[in-house]
């Protein structure tokens, strides 16, 4: 129970505690906000999937959790360095337990998306070659992003709230928050290209990984990009 | 709250099935009791999380509560509508007006039902209400793909559930269109 107010305190963004638990961060409440962002881009990942197929709900599930834990990590160390040049002081620990605050937050709130995604899911055609030429396709992608932005927004907010009150300065939590927003964008993307498909493709196999997963993801913008013209 | 809930929910159940009688009898109260738990059941998380987010201090099993309370007002409502509407289902052969009707019955009922969750959101110190009126548009939207999801409720069909599935506005409009068309061809004949 305690474990659930810990996480509400985050949800409601209560900045006085939130703080405390940047400025102190001990194991436990590291491995709390931890088993928050698995169990919930775990289960959230399991109704992407399962449109596709229940492996695919499998998969995604196994696969969505680590690329958010790794975003923060890459997040933590390289601004634990950005930040001190930004105007704000923090220690690698303190980063680390601020940014996983923010991802805990998102991951609570995929969470409870996951059973109207998966609500969302059951109600759709199975998918096919000729469902995905459909606004059903569309609208299932649409609910996925808007569902994912809206955690990322919404941790992004709190952790703006957390970094004013430890810098005492709005200029430079913003500052700061633009650099972690662009390493989150970029560390991110690249980690969920790496590891795709999460949603699948009719018209391709159920995989963990795709055979051509390393394939440069800006030169496939690029060819897009280059058709589309 | 729940229990009085269900009950309510499988007596105006009980009307609805009335207008196709046979095994809607017993499949519509079933169907409704059950849409409007599950509905609930998929929509408690995100009530709770967009309470937070709102700065409300409500714990899970309170804002449970809420919603408990929310869907005891709408059914009791709705059982307060079944004479009319069992009235109007045995004088009428249209499954698209009966539809109508009880959709306009399910909007009054869930308009009330909701004034009651927005009064006990404020009491637990919530500093907005953005995130409630948001989780009321997720809500209404899945209430409303629940009554397609598990159709036939109004009229009959040879299966318990649907064999395929569609978006409730996607039905409405095929049915509609199907409505329209038979009439041309009516008409034309």
């Amino acid at each position: 129970m305690a474990h659930a107010a810990e996480l509400a305190v985050l949800l409601r963004g209560e900045t006085r505690a939130m703080e405390l638990w940047a400025r102190y961060p001990d194991a436990r409440r590291f491995l709390l906000n931890a088993a928050a962002i698995v169990g919930g881009a775990g289960v959230y990942g399991a109704a992407m999937g399962w449109w596709r197929a229940p492996e695919q709900a499998l998969f995604a599930a196994i696969k969505f959790p680590p690329i958010v834990l790794l975003t923060t990590l890459g997040n933590a160390v390289l601004n634990a360095m950005l930040a001190p040049l930004l105007g704000l002081n923090i220690s690698f620990r303190q980063s680390l337990s601020a940014v996983l605050m923010s991802f805990a937050v998102a991951g609570i709130i995929l969470a409870a998306f996951s059973p109207l995604a998966a609500f969302v899911v059951w109600n759709a055609p199975p998918m096919t070659p000729e469902t995905i030429q459909t606004w059903s396709y569309n609208f299932i992608k649409v609910t996925h992003v808007a569902a994912i932005a809206f955690a990322g927004v919404a941790g992004n907010v709190r952790l703006l709230q957390l970094l004013v009150e430890i810098g005492g300065s709005r200029q430079v939590a913003r500052r700061v928050l633009v650099a972690w927003l662009a390493v989150n964008l970029f560390l991110g993307s690249r980690l969920s290209w790496i590891l795709r498909p999460f949603i699948g493709a009719p018209h391709l196999p159920v995989a963990f990984v795709r055979e051509n997963a390393l394939e440069n993801w800006s030169s496939r913008c690029w060819a897009w990009r280059s058709r589309a013209a | 709250m729940l229990g009085v809930a269900i009950a309510c929910g499988l007596i105006y159940g009980v009307v609805v099935g009335s207008f196709s009688g046979q095994s809607q009898w017993w499949a519509a109260p079933i169907k409704i009791s059950l849409g409007l738990m599950i509905s609930a059941l998929i929509c408690l998380p995100s009530l709770y999380i967009f309470g937070c987010l709102s700065g409300s201090e409500a714990r899970p099993w309170e804002m449970a509560g809420l919603l408990a309370g929310l869907l005891m007002l709408m059914t009791l409502l709705l059982v307060g509508f079944a004479p009319v509407a069992w009235l109007f289902s045995q004088s009428t052969e249209s499954v698209a007006w009966m539809g109508a009707l009880h959709l306009l019955f399910w909007l009054v009922a869930t308009a009330f039902a909701l004034r009651f969750l927005h009064a006990g959101y404020a009491r637990f110190h919530a500093r907005s209400s953005a995130g409630l009126y948001v989780w009321i548009v997720i809500f209404l939207l899945v209430m409303l793909q629940m009554t397609t999801a598990l159709r036939p409720i109004v009229g009959t069909a040879d299966t318990f559930l649907p064999k395929d599935k569609k978006f409730f506005l996607d039905y409405w409009f095929n049915t509609m269109d199907q409505k329209a068309e038979a009439k041309t061809q009516g008409t034309t004949k």
